[in-house]
């Protein structure tokens, strides 16, 4: 049953893609996912060395507003398929500005990070409506059994918007592609490390193959 | 002392969303658990974070949210049927839905069957 519901994703997202000018893929999901490394990872296999999406820290919530990439194209085997990219702030239910003073950020600036980054949530949110497909990234080594995961992809489904759930980070040890697979069963899941690219052809094959 | 709020389904059903939302948010600002029979739809989560967000300052830093629902997939056909039936007769009543104060609900771990949270008592710290 399972496989005739991810068939019907990715025929859906096939004739979505095929049909549809300016099509835009968001990246969602928790704070330090891997959304923004994913980004500046296609940006950089796609668009130049020199294309960058956004900055990249250990520190949650470096990424605090959408960022939006135009006319990304990915090409292979002789088909390509051209979208805009969408870099979204992480998703959460709470930011604390102590966590980050923890992390040695100045307290002045940490207060400013959490404003922004509570702002960042919301927009979003609100973006989902302007999204016509999302790549949800989820970090592989940790639980994905959140609900603010369960929350993202449940209003993928009541929106009827077409998902892939990538299991990023599997560079990691403790990378489980499984439990993500075992957590949202109604999803293709693809393992790769936005990091090193490792399998991130795997994902563009998919894009491609569907599109 | 932790504090719960059960909220009977019967309490909330006649309610827009925007005034359920309004509801658990004042309990849990009052450092309340809230215990809440059935779930909330998937936009109502994300409104509710979306308002907590706009809540959040110095002295609010956000909520922790868990739902338990009896849609698993490992529900027998039988399960499913008795279910769905039940969400006809009983809209967004099954299931449980936890909400606190990130300030009083340290973590919550979850998987479909079952729920552990660690709770601090942030009433008996202010007192102190």
């Amino acid at each position: 049953m399972f496989d005739s519901i991810k068939t019907f994703f990715s025929s859906f997202l096939s004739r979505f893609l095929g049909k549809k000018k300016d099509v835009r893929i968001g990246l969602y999901g928790p704070p330090n996912g891997g959304k923004t490394t994913l980004a500046n990872r296609i940006a950089k296999d796609w668009l130049g060395d020199d294309v960058e999406i956004g900055s990249v820290s250990e520190v949650a919530h470096e990424t605090r507003e959408v960022a939006v990439k135009e006319e990304v194209t990915i090409e292979q085997n002789g088909k390509s398929v051209t979208f805009n990219l969408v870099d979204t702030p992480g998703i959460a239910t709470k930011i604390d500005f102590e966590e980050f003073v923890e992390k040695g950020i100045d307290e002045d600036e940490a207060k400013q990070r959490a404003r922004e980054a509570t702002k960042g949530v919301i927009d979003s949110i609100k973006w989902l409506e302007n999204v016509d497909v999302v790549i949800v990234v989820l970090d592989s080594a940790i639980d994905p059994y959140t609900q603010v995961n369960i929350t993202t992809v449940g209003n993928l489904q009541v929106r009827d918007i077409p998902a892939l759930l990538v299991a990023n980070k599997i560079d990691l040890e403790d990378s489980d592609v499984q439990r993500i697979k075992e957590a949202f069963p109604e999803y293709e899941v693809i393992g790769i490390s936005a990091k090193t690219g490792d399998n991130v052809n795997e994902l563009y094959e998919k894009i491609i193959r569907i599109a | 002392m932790l504090t719960f709020k059960y909220l009977p389904h019967r309490e909330i059903r006649d309610l827009s969303s925007e005034e359920r939302i309004d509801m658990i948010l004042k309990y849990v600002k009052e450092h309340e658990i809230v215990l809440l029979e059935g779930t909330l739809r998937p936009e109502e989560e994300t409104n509710l974070i979306a308002k907590t967000m706009e809540s959040i300052g110095e002295s609010f830093k956000g909520i922790e949210i868990s739902v338990i629902h009896p849609k698993h997939r490992d529900q027998t056909f039988s399960e499913k049927l008795r279910t769905k039936i039940a969400d006809l007769l009983l809209g967004d009543s099954y299931g449980f839905t936890l909400v606190g104060s990130a300030d009083v609900i340290k973590e919550i771990t979850q998987d479909p069957n079952k729920l552990q949270f660690f709770a601090e008592d942030i009433k008996k710290k202010d007192d102190e």
